[in-house]
């Protein structure tokens, strides 16, 4: 038995699938650089495009999610100007392990998917934390608390464009 | 003989993103140590940064937008507060207004009744304020009456809001004015609020001299003073009839150990460094 990877149509469709989750990346990345003072949680902008990785790895399997992961940790490190190799590690791999849990038991709740960004929010703290220390570590517990908890309510309307988006990468399946 | 197993396009995937991922992370990290390298950033940082900016703005302009409306909102709802208010108090001073027209009503029939003559005050001259001189030593204002009417030495010089000093000399149509800001000039005053005290008000003797403040003492050391207080004239002395508002108290200070002596600190209503027209009335009649 072999898994079908590519079936008739996929590889032009996964493309058009990377290029639109691309653009929703970019949007978010902008979105977040720019989030206004006034509605953060805690001083607090929401991670958009962390959120976005791992609802695109959830919603579209581990390539998506890999690739989401490798654009989105590219794009937010250029526009924030930010270090990007804990980025590169962290988005893409939070990417590819949400990718793993696609259509797996509950893998399609809303839930889920927010409990999994509040997560990942943690896990890329923690990244940043061992790779790149801030200056100041104090606050640090709060100020990660606060992210995770904003992104994961933000995560409500992110997770269906990127179960929208998941019609472009098809599943693989038995032949 | 061995075969190396084929790679799977999922392995290729992998590896060609950890490839550029290291790539790119190289060049950031190449561009951020060049010195003088215009910004800082690596062509693709600035790709992604040029790609994205149109949309950085859009966000901004529409986050501004939104804390614009929002501050608005706040905004509207004061006013809408300070509208109520206010039409409130407006209410409520039209029926005082309805109390004093009946009060003054019944106080003309009590007159009538007791054959009183009747309290007509003269209506005041318009004057024009044409020169002005605030001397150190001394201060006097110029005036001349809008309808060329004769003023009179005494006559009492006031604004809407309180009072200016009196006519001390007449030349033609002209007549200079002694003001209250004059350092010789002392007005008997009292306290609006009961219990009504009462003192001199001039202006503070140097070195404590301020150009806008009037001071008012000769009060006993057990007077209630407060800051806030309307001071009005007294009519002591008769040289200004009683009632006319001088100005409020700033500032209570009780005088050096031994001396009971209460001195109170007042700002004028009247804004002397910019007069330009004054009402003036005889006073006696």
């Amino acid at each position: 038995m072999a898994a079908s990877y590519v079936p008739v149509g996929a590889s032009r469709s996964a493309a058009l699938g990377h290029a639109l989750s691309s653009l929703l990346l970019l949007v978010l990345a902008a979105a977040q650089a720019t989030w206004p003072t006034w509605l953060r949680l805690g001083g607090e902008a929401p991670s958009l495009v962390l959120a976005a990785v791992i609802s695109l790895g959830l919603a579209c399997g581990g390539p998506g999610g890999l690739t989401a992961g490798f654009i989105g940790a590219f794009l937010w490190g250029a526009i924030a100007d930010l270090p990007m190799g804990n980025l590169f590690v962290s988005h893409m791999g939070l990417g590819f392990l949400a990718g793993t849990m696609r259509g797996r038991m509950f893998s399609d709740r809303m839930s889920v998917a927010a409990i999994l960004v509040a997560a990942g929010v943690i896990v890329a703290a923690i990244t940043k934390l061992l790779l790149a220390p801030p200056l100041s570590p104090e606050s640090w517990v709060a100020v990660v608390f606060a992210r995770a908890v904003f992104s994961a309510l933000l995560t409500v309307p992110i997770y269906p464009l990127a179960r929208w988006l998941s019609q472009y990468y098809p599943l693989p399946e038995e032949t | 003989m061995l075969r190396r197993p084929r790679s799977t396009p999922a392995t290729r995937q992998l590896a060609l993103l950890i490839g550029l991922a290291l790539l790119l992370t190289a060049w950031q990290h190449r561009a951020d140590r060049r010195p003088g390298e215009g910004g800082k950033a690596s062509p693709p940082e600035r790709l992604a940064v040029a790609l994205s900016w149109p949309l950085q703005r859009a966000f901004a302009a529409v986050g501004s937008g939104l804390q614009s409306f929002g501050s608005g909102l706040g905004q509207y709802r004061r006013l809408a507060e300070e509208n109520r208010r206010l039409r409130a108090e407006k209410d409520e001073l039209a029926a005082q207004k309805l109390r004093l027209v009946d009060a003054d009503i019944e106080n003309r029939h009590l007159r009538k009744l007791l054959g009183l003559a009747l309290r007509t005050t003269p209506r005041p001259v318009i004057a024009r304020v044409v020169a002005v001189n605030y001397g150190l030593s001394r201060k006097r204002l110029t005036i001349r009456a809008e309808d060329r009417r004769t003023l009179e030495v005494g006559n009492i010089v006031r604004t809407e809001l309180g009072l200016v000093g009196r006519v001390s000399e007449v030349n033609g149509d002209r007549a200079y004015v002694f003001p209250l800001i004059d350092a010789e000039h002392a007005v008997a005053a009292v306290v609006q609020r009961p219990p009504r005290d009462q003192g001199m008000v001039h202006v503070a003797a140097r070195p404590e001299y301020l150009p806008d403040l009037l001071v008012m003492d000769k009060l006993l050391g057990r007077a209630d003073l407060r800051e806030g207080d309307v001071v009005l004239t007294s009519g002591m002395g008769e040289v200004y009839p009683p009632g006319i508002p001088i100005g409020t108290v700033v500032r209570v200070s009780h005088s050096s150990v031994g001396s009971t002596d209460v001195t109170a600190t007042i700002r004028p209503f009247v804004d002397f460094d910019h007069l330009s027209y004054v009402l003036v009335e005889r006073h006696g009649g």
